[in-house]
């Protein structure tokens, strides 16, 4: 690749290893929180490449900025929902441990 | 800002460090408590990262709703909850590594599509006007949507955690 | 009583030192030669009124903070003790106590800072540093004039907002670092405070923010050339005023540290300095507050008659800041059920409301 890609491929690395690392905090953690804290960085991971690819092109940096803006908020909802849910099942269970939350199996 | 042409810029390494390093922290740090914060500075890093590429506008947003209403909300629910009593196994480090290595195998492939990119074309700065009037007019559905989400949300929220 | 101890007082000029070699090592990877570059303006006369290190250091960055925030304390004290038919500070300084300040500084800077045995250190320590970069963060993004600015931001407005969103983490931070009950309760009652109390103050932003069409301060000052925004969008700048109040933990919200029910809030286990520092950031975030409501509200440098444009914002900002030392006495603490309430209800409706009077009324006045 050209040597002036190299600040994007940077930057989208930067990317790709933080939804790589969400990924790893999704499957590997049974804490609910930690649950929440992975799914905030591969959520953040994903806005960033918006803006990257946006900032490379150099022509839709307000089509990325909106793209942005409706995932964070998308996130503010996503993480108020959870947290009262994690909030519910810590005053049920008194933990908030993934494996204990299994009533529902058939 | 329009990606320099040349080395790698300094400040982007800086910013990618600190916001890998505590992705990482928030992940796999002792005490909870503390993974909260480092995930809180994660999202600085990113905002950062967001106001350094030109994205004034997404990084303000980011800084306001991510830092101060996500970030506050999440490190007082951790600190509500505390600390959870069941220690994490070791055997899903290794599933969780192997999984995370099998998405990255998969998003490298894809990266090989950084090839075909087109290539750059500069327009000028832009305006937070251009991007109000965009908002407004191609995405308007979709703003009311968002609103409607976020308020059932809300509401939805504050009847759960309710006694 | 057994507690670990550390003495701060030899180290906190240490720290300065190093904190100021530390600011001027990456002003110079940034900017250049800053140091060289304020010497030059230094001797070249007024033009030293617009480099960056005279903003940040001297004028409306920590010296000027500082010192408002000091004669702050005094006057906000004698108008309280008035009001309740006190006499108020009257030793130190022979005249009136007007040293009493000076005194309480020097008393507490000789104090030892207690860490005790059970806190989380790292936090402990921190977050009074963190709370007073927040405010001086704060202060850094509101114009004093078109040039004298700190940090000038395209979109200053929400990023005034942003940093101030920052002030509830620090508090909670505090608050379950010192590992204790009114610390903890204090802490969750600011950070509800603050939290609900930002969206009325935000939304009564907005309306000059719409009569000017920019959410740039700038903008919204140059757009008042004929008229403050205060009488088209008056409920709006009340509404501010109130949530601005509750922003700051000021007296009749004075709920997080309602020292007759949670000993002193999320601070109750701390002392000397950093204590200070708290009680800085507090101050330093109202001054920054009575700013903006000037350059929203009452039209920011642009005066009648023609004064240096940082005079204006001044002296107006000195008269908001009055309001809030004044208010504080005139008033009970009310609940924090009470302040929720009404945070939640009649704020948030009264705000919306006032957005719309003012689009009504700038229409009517053809702004």
């Amino acid at each position: 690749m050209m040597v002036m890609e190299l600040n994007l491929i940077m930057v989208s690395t930067l990317s790709m290893i933080l939804f790589v690392i969400g990924v790893y905090g999704l499957v590997s953690k049974r804490n609910l929180l930690r649950l929440i804290f992975s799914i905030e960085i591969m959520i953040n991971a994903a806005t960033l490449n918006f803006v990257a690819f946006a900032a490379y092109l150099g022509s839709s940096m307000s089509v990325a900025q909106i793209a942005g803006v409706i995932i964070i908020a998308l996130a503010a909802a996503e993480a108020a929902a959870g947290l009262s849910l994690i909030l519910e099942a810590h005053r049920l269970r008194k933990d908030v441990v993934v494996d204990q939350l299994r009533e529902m199996k058939g | 800002m329009i990606f320099p042409p040349g080395p790698l810029d300094p400040i982007i390494i800086f910013l990618a460090t600190l916001s890998v390093m505590s992705a990482i922290i928030a992940l796999e740090s002792r005490q909870i408590v503390y993974g909260a914060v480092s995930l809180i500075v994660m999202f600085l890093g990113i905002s950062a990262i967001f106001l350094y590429l030109g994205g004034l506008y997404l990084g303000v947003v980011q800084l306001g709703v991510y830092v101060g209403a996500i970030g506050v909300l999440i490190l007082f629910a951790v600190i509500l909850v505390g600390e959870s009593r069941t220690p994490e196994p070791n055997v899903n480090r290794i599933i969780g590594a192997t999984a995370a290595m099998i998405v990255l195998g998969s998003l490298l492939v894809g990266f090989t599509a950084l090839q075909m990119l087109p290539a750059p074309h500069h327009v000028g700065a832009q305006e937070l006007s251009r991007i109000a009037s965009r908002l407004m007019r191609d995405y308007g559905l979709v703003i009311v949507a968002l609103g409607s989400l976020l308020a059932s949300t809300a509401f939805g929220s504050v009847m759960i955690t309710r006694r | 009583m057994d507690a670990q101890t550390k003495d701060v007082r030899d180290s906190v000029s240490f720290w300065l030192i190093i904190s100021l070699v530390v600011i001027l090592i990456i002003g110079w990877v940034v900017e250049g030669d800053v140091l060289i570059d304020f010497l030059v303006d230094l001797v070249s006369g007024p033009q030293v009124l617009t480099n960056p290190l005279f903003l940040s250091i001297v004028f409306p960055g920590l010296l000027y903070v500082s010192i408002v925030a000091a004669v702050a304390i005094y006057v906000e004290r004698k108008i309280a003790a008035k009001i309740q038919i006190r006499i108020g500070p009257q030793y130190a300084g022979r005249v009136e106590g007007i040293l009493q300040v000076v005194a309480d500084g020097i008393k507490m800077a000789a104090k030892e800072f207690v860490i005790p045995r059970t806190v989380d250190v790292t936090f402990f320590v921190a977050a009074p540093i963190l709370s007073l970069t927040v405010g001086m963060l704060s202060i850094t993004v509101v114009p004093f004039s078109p040039t004298t600015v700190i940090f000038p931001f395209p979109v200053n407005l929400l990023l005034f907002f942003a940093i101030v969103s920052f002030f509830p983490l620090t508090a909670l931070l505090a608050g379950w670092a010192s590992n204790n009950k009114f610390s903890l309760i204090g802490a969750a009652r600011a950070l509800f405070q603050q939290a609900s109390y930002e969206i009325p103050m935000l939304i009564s932003a907005l309306a000059p923010a719409l009569l000017a069409g920019s959410l740039r301060i700038e903008d919204i000052v140059m757009a008042q050339k004929d008229m403050p925004f205060l009488f088209p969008a008056i409920l709006s700048a009340i509404i501010f005023l109130a949530a601005a109040l509750a922003e700051t933990e000021k007296h009749p919200f004075e709920i997080p540290e309602a020292d007759s029910e949670i000993v002193a809030g999320w601070m109750t286990e701390y002392s000397s300095m950093p204590y200070t520092l708290f009680m800085l950031a507090v101050y330093v975030k109202m001054i920054s507050l009575s700013t903006l409501f000037t350059d929203l509200f009452l039209s920011g440098w642009l005066g009648p008659i023609s004064l240096p444009p940082e005079a204006w914002t001044v002296v107006k900002s000195w008269i908001v800041l009055l309001i809030f030392l004044t208010v504080r006495a005139l008033f009970p603490r009310i609940r924090i059920d009470q302040m929720l309430k009404m945070g939640w209800g009649s704020m948030l409706l009264l705000s919306v409301a006032g957005l719309f009077l003012a689009i009504a009324l700038g229409m009517v006045v053809g702004l």
